[in-house]
Order: C-alpha cells, then sequence, then structure tokens
C-alpha cells in the first residue's frame, strides 16, 4: 500500500455530530457503509464528489474534512503569459 | 462484507471448484486418449459444467439477495465500480496471454477441440484473477 498522504476527520465529526454512524453518512452520500469505513481507514480515496459531499454533510469546507501531506512545492511551475 | 465482495467470492470459488474438476477431467480424458491413440470430444461435459456453474450462481446469488434485500437492491458504489474495473486490467492481461498460448497449441498440431479447451481455460484463469483481484481489493483497499 502506498503511504497515506491524505488523511480524514470523519470519525472524529461523525462522533462530534451526534454520533452519526457509518450506516447514517454512507445513506447521506450516497455510498455503502463498508466505503466510509474504507474512507476512515485511509484504504480508499473517495472522489472529488463524494469528498464534497461528505463536508455538506458536516457543513465544513473540504480541507477541514480531508487533509493533504504530500509535498507542498508544485514540481512545474506554470508559465504565464 | 459488502455483497459485493461477497459475490466475488462466490464467483470464485465457483468457477474455481467446477472448471477445476471439469479440466482435471479433461486432462485425465487427455493422457488416456493419448495412449488408447483416440481423442474425444466430452461436449457435453462442458454444456453440463456451464449449466452447473449458472444454476449454483444464481442459486447462491438469489440467498444472498434473500438474506441482506436492502444492501442487493442498492446500486454499487463508486469504490466498488473502481475495484471490478482495477480487477479488470490484469485479467486482460492473463487473457490475451492465454489466448496466444492456446494459438500455439494449433501450431503444435492440437486440432479444434484442443484450441477450444486451451481457449477455455484461458478465460477460466482470466476469470479467477478478475474475481480474485476483486477479492484482494476488498480486503487490502484502493489507497
Amino acid at each position: 500500500m502506498s503511504s497515506t498522504i491524505i488523511t480524514n476527520a470523519i470519525r472524529r465529526l461523525r462522533f462530534e455530530h451526534d454520533e452519526m454512524t457509518q450506516q447514517a453518512l454512507a445513506e447521506r452520500i450516497g455510498v455503502t457503509r463498508q466505503t466510509i469505513n474504507a474512507i476512515e481507514l485511509g484504504k480508499y480515496f473517495p472522489s472529488l464528489e463524494a469528498a464534497f459531499c461528505i463536508a455538506a454533510v458536516f457543513a465544513l469546507p473540504l480541507q477541514e474534512v480531508f487533509q493533504y501531506h504530500g509535498p507542498t512545492e508544485p514540481k512545474t511551475t506554470l508559465r504565464t503569459p | 462484507m459488502s455483497s459485493g465482495e461477497k459475490s466475488a467470492w462466490i464467483s470464485f470459488l465457483v468457477i474455481l471448484v467446477a472448471f477445476g474438476a471439469y479440466f482435471a477431467s479433461i486432462g485425465i480424458d487427455l493422457s488416456a486418449s493419448v495412449r488408447a491413440g483416440y481423442r474425444g470430444a466430452p461436449w457435453l461435459g462442458l454444456v453440463g459444467v456451464i449449466i452447473a456453474v449458472t444454476l449454483f450462481q444464481v442459486a447462491a446469488h438469489t440467498a444472498l439477495a434473500a438474506r441482506s434485500p436492502a444492501e442487493a437492491q442498492s446500486a454499487s458504489d463508486e469504490r466498488e465500480r473502481l475495484i471490478v474495473l482495477r480487477a479488470t486490467r490484469p485479467a486482460f492481461y492473463v487473457l490475451m496471454t492465454g489466448v496466444w498460448l492456446a494459438l500455439g497449441v494449433v501450431a503444435l498440431g492440437g486440432g479444434v477441440w484442443m484450441l477450444v479447451q486451451a481457449t477455455l481455460f484461458a478465460v477460466w484463469v482470466a476469470e479467477l484473477t478478475r474475481f480474485g483481484m476483486q477479492i484482494y481489493y476488498y480486503r487490502r483497499g484502493l489507497a
């Protein structure tokens, strides 16, 4: 497995939202409970759409739910006209 | 375990056992007929295995759906679709390699019956790869 560079706070956020179950969150965004579990464990990185849906359930911006820990410097620079 | 993973396990095991027994019998028949100077054409056995696999798959998936109807009725989500796609890729390479090897059987003097059996064997190994890789991705994850 590749080193996890995207982490998330879904488990903590579920707990803070009336101990929302994985099943309840899964039903809100239209995936299976197993997929929510895989996301929480870092075994699956969700699509951008699913990530935004999860953030919307908790009424938080995306970066407060998902954190990227990769290199901060871009490998290529965009040339401005 | 999700219904998708259970379905992959069912398909993997049914295909492994049924066609494993079929190819074992083909191997025995082949060695016996080579000794006797005769190559039979057990098409009936092949048809029987295909019918048995179909019936058992339908029965097993019906039982699975009866145990958890809500899960069975829900469409597969993005993770499950990605697992199926990723598992299909290595299976395709296995199938292509197997088909080319099956054509080699003809080049070595095998007839139509041998070509059919060799191609079926390639399909069998490819299907085992496909369902095996699905199980692998369900358990290991996709990250």
